[in-house]
C-alpha cells in the first residue's frame, strides 16, 4: 500500500484548509481587516490632529499645553512595545466585563499608529518650502487657509510613501492580537494547524501568509494610484499629461462659468 | 481717492495694469466702510492676543514701543502710504536693521540697493510683516501694522509681494494660483457680511425702529467668476493665457515670475513690494520680467523694489535708498545718487557694481 505522496498531501491539505476550516479562516480574515481598517482610520485622524497642533504650537503660545500633551503621547507610544500597550489596554484600562475585545485592539493600534503618522506628517509639512506659506500669507490669506489650500496638499503628497509604510506595518502588527485571544488571521492559522485539527502548521501558515500578502498588495496598489494622482503637478513633460491637466482645468473653469450663469438667471427670475 | 493723472499714459493705452491701479482705489473706496468694519472686528478679537504678546516681549527684556495711535496718526500726511519709524530688527545677536526711518509716498517707486547682508531684503520683508520688527513702527495707509493682530491679513491684501524664488503654489495650476487669494478672501468677507445681514434681519424682527440697512453680498459663484475673468485678463496682458492650465513646474523662471507678479496684482494692491525679482533668473529672462515691472510703474503703481539691476533702478526709480549695515546711508533721486554719490561706502559699492 502506497500512501499519498508529500506533494499530493500538500494540495489536499490546502483544500482541507479552505473546505473544513473556512469558518476559522473567515473569522480571522474578518477580524484582521476590521482591526486594521479601524486602527488606520483612528491613527490617521489622531496623526493629523497631533501634527497640526505641533506645527501650530511653534507660533502660538496658547497651544503650549496641548503641545506638551502631544509630545508625551508620541514619546510614550513610540518608546514602548505595542504588545505591552495591548496588554495594558486589555487587562488594565479596558478590563471591563463584556467589553468587545476587538474594539480594545482597534483603540490600541489606532493610538499606536497615530503617533507614527503624526511624526511622518509633521516631517512632511516641514519639508514644504516655507516660501509657499510666505506667498500665501503675503496675499492676505490667513494661516489656516494657507495651511489647508497650499501646504497640506503638498505635504500629503510627500508623506504618502511614509504613511503607506506605516499602514502596511500596522496590518502586519495586528497579528499580535492573538496574545489577547482574538482570532485574527495568524491566530486562525495557528488553531487550524494545532494538534486538535490538522496537526500540521505548514499549510495553514502558508495560506495565512498569502492572505496578508494579498491585503498588502491591494493596499500598495491604491497607495500608488493616489500618489500618481497627487504627483500630477510635478514634472509632467509629456504632451499627453499636459493635455490631461489642461482638460481638467478647463472643466473646472467651465463649472465656474456655468455656476455664475445659473446664479444670474436665478436672480433674474427672482426679480 | 486722488489719482496721479500726470503719470497715466494716453487714454488709448488704458490697459489691464492701469485698470488694476484704478480699481485698487475704487475697491478701496467701495470696500472702505466694509473693510473698516472688518479691521475693527479683527482689532477687537486680536486685542487680547496683541496685549499678550506685548507682555511676553516685556518679559524678554526687549524694548517695546508704545503703540500709541494718537501719537502716530497726526504725522501722516495724505500722500504718505507707508511710514517707517526707527525700525530695528535682530536675528538673535545679529542686528540687521539699526534704526531705519523713511516714508513711501503714493505713486513713488523706491528702489533699495546695497551690498548683500546689508538688510535691504529684511527691510522690505518688514514692510508687510513677513519679518516681525524687533522695535519700531510701520504705519501703512494710516494704520500701524501689528503682526500678531488678525487685521494684518487685511493690510497684507493691499500690499502685493513678489519673491526672489517666485513661490508660486506648486499644487495649483497657473490660473488657480492667481484665483486662490481673491476667491478665498472674497468668500471669507462674504461670509462675514452674510452673518451680519442675518443678525440684522433677526434684529429687525424684534426692533421695528432699527433702520440700519441690510448689507448685500455677492454669491460664491459671482466671486469665483469675477476672480476667473480678472485672472484671464491679467494672463492675457502678460501674454501667458495659453499657460493658464499648466502647473508651475512646467514653466520657465521668467514665466513664473511674471505670473507671480500678476498673482499679487489680482488682489488690487495699493503698493507692490519686489524682493530681488530677477536675481534667480537666467540672464535672458531678466528682460521680460523687468518689462512687466516697468509697465506697472508707468501705470502709476506705488512700488518698493530691492534689486541689483542698477540700470533698471536708474530707469524706473523716483528715489533710491542705499542701505549698508542696517541704516540708510544715502537717500536721493537716481540721477543724484548715481551721478554724484556722497557716501564713501556708496562710492565703493557703485565702483564695483557699475
Amino acid at each position: 500500500m502506497e500512501g499519498p505522496s508529500a506533494f499530493e498531501k500538500f494540495f489536499s491539505d490546502i483544500g482541507r484548509v479552505f473546505s473544513e476550516y473556512n469558518d476559522f479562516l473567515l473569522t480571522g480574515l474578518q477580524n484582521t481587516l476590521i482591526i486594521s481598517v479601524g486602527a488606520a482610520v483612528l491613527g490617521l485622524v489622531l496623526g493629523v490632529i497631533v501634527a497640526i497642533i505641533k506645527i501650530a504650537a511653534v507660533n502660538n503660545k496658547k497651544l503650549r499645553i496641548p503641545e506638551v500633551i502631544c509630545n508625551i503621547y508620541v514619546g510614550v507610544i513610540r518608546g514602548t512595545p505595542v504588545a505591552l500597550q495591548l496588554f495594558i489596554m486589555a487587562f488594565v484600562i479596558l478590563a471591563i466585563r463584556n467589553f468587545p475585545i476587538v474594539i480594545t485592539a482597534i483603540l490600541t493600534f489606532g493610538i499606536n499608529s497615530g503617533a507614527y503618522v503624526a511624526e511622518n506628517l509633521r516631517a512632511g509639512i516641514q519639508s514644504v518650502d516655507p516660501g509657499q506659506t510666505e506667498a500665501g500669507r503675503s496675499l492676505g490669506l490667513s494661516g489656516s487657509t494657507t495651511m489647508a489650500s497650499v501646504v497640506l496638499p503638498q505635504a500629503v503628497k510627500n508623506v504618502i510613501p511614509a504613511i503607506g509604510n506605516e499602514l502596511i506595518a500596522l496590518i502586519k502588527e495586528t497579528s499580535i492580537v492573538s496574545m489577547i485571544s482574538i482570532i485574527d488571521l495568524t491566530n486562525a492559522a495557528k488553531l487550524i494547524g494545532s494538534g486538535n485539527n490538522m496537526a500540521t502548521y505548514l499549510v495553514p501558515m502558508l495560506v495565512a501568509a498569502l492572505f496578508y500578502l494579498a491585503i498588502v498588495y491591494i493596499l500598495t496598489f491604491f497607495l500608488r494610484l493616489i500618489e500618481k494622482k497627487l504627483r500630477e503637478s510635478e514634472q509632467h513633460i509629456s504632451d499627453k499629461k499636459i493635455a490631461k491637466v489642461k482638460a481638467k482645468t478647463e472643466r473646472k473653469l467651465a463649472r465656474i462659468n456655468s455656476a455664475y450663469e445659473k446664479a444670474v438667471s436665478k436672480r433674474k427670475e427672482a426679480a | 481717492m486722488e489719482k496721479d493723472e500726470a503719470k497715466m499714459p494716453a487714454g488709448e493705452q488704458a490697459d489691464v495694469f492701469e485698470n488694476i491701479i484704478d480699481s485698487a482705489d475704487a475697491v478701496q473706496d467701495a470696500a472702505a466702510e466694509n473693510n473698516a468694519d472688518l479691521i475693527e472686528e479683527a482689532e477687537e478679537s486680536g486685542a487680547e492676543e496683541a496685549q499678550e504678546s506685548t507682555e511676553a516681549e516685556n518679559d524678554n527684556g526687549q524694548e517695546v514701543p508704545e503703540n500709541d495711535k494718537e501719537a502716530v496718526l497726526p504725522d501722516c500726511d495724505d500722500d504718505v502710504l507707508i511710514s517707517i519709524t526707527d525700525l530695528h530688527k535682530s536675528f538673535g545677536k545679529n542686528e540687521v536693521l539699526r534704526g531705519v526711518t523713511t516714508q513711501v509716498k503714493k505713486g513713488e517707486k523706491v528702489v533699495i540697493i546695497g551690498p548683500s547682508g546689508s538688510g535691504k531684503s529684511t527691510l522690505l520683508r518688514c514692510l508687510n510683516m513677513m519679518e516681525t520688527p524687533t522695535s519700531g513702527t510701520i504705519v501703512f495707509d494710516g494704520a500701524p501694522l501689528d503682526p500678531k493682530h488678525s487685521s494684518i491679513n487685511l493690510h497684507r491684501r493691499s500690499m502685493g509681494m513678489v519673491f526672489q524664488h517666485f513661490n508660486l503654489f506648486n499644487n495649483l495650476t497657473v490660473v488657480e494660483n492667481i484665483m486662490l487669494a481673491p476667491v478665498k478672501t472674497g468668500i471669507a468677507d462674504m461670509k462675514k457680511l452674510r452673518r451680519k445681514a442675518f443678525f440684522l434681519k433677526l434684529r429687525k424682527v424684534f426692533d421695528k425702529n432699527c433702520t440700519e440697512e441690510i448689507p448685500s453680498y455677492p454669491s460664491k459663484a459671482e466671486i469665483r467668476k469675477k476672480a476667473l475673468d480678472n485672472a484671464m485678463a491679467l494672463l492675457e496682458r502678460i501674454g501667458l493665457s495659453d499657460k493658464a492650465a499648466a502647473y508651475p513646474s512646467t514653466l520657465s523662471g521668467g514665466q513664473k515670475q511674471r505670473i507671480a507678479i500678476v498673482r499679487a496684482l489680482a488682489m488690487y494692491p495699493r503698493v507692490m513690494l519686489f524682493d530681488e525679482p530677477t536675481s534667480a533668473l537666467d540672464p535672458e529672462m531678466v528682460g521680460e520680467v523687468l518689462e512687466v515691472i516697468k509697465e506697472l510703474a508707468e501705470g502709476g503703481m506705488t512700488m518698493v523694489i530691492v534689486t541689483h539691476e542698477i540700470g533698471f533702478a536708474r530707469e524706473v526709480a523716483t528715489r533710491v535708498l542705499f542701505i549698508d549695515e542696517g541704516v540708510i546711508k544715502e537717500d536721493a533721486p537716481p540721477a543724484e545718487l548715481f551721478g554724484a554719490p556722497k557716501d564713501a561706502r556708496l562710492k565703493e559699492f557703485l565702483s564695483k557694481v557699475l
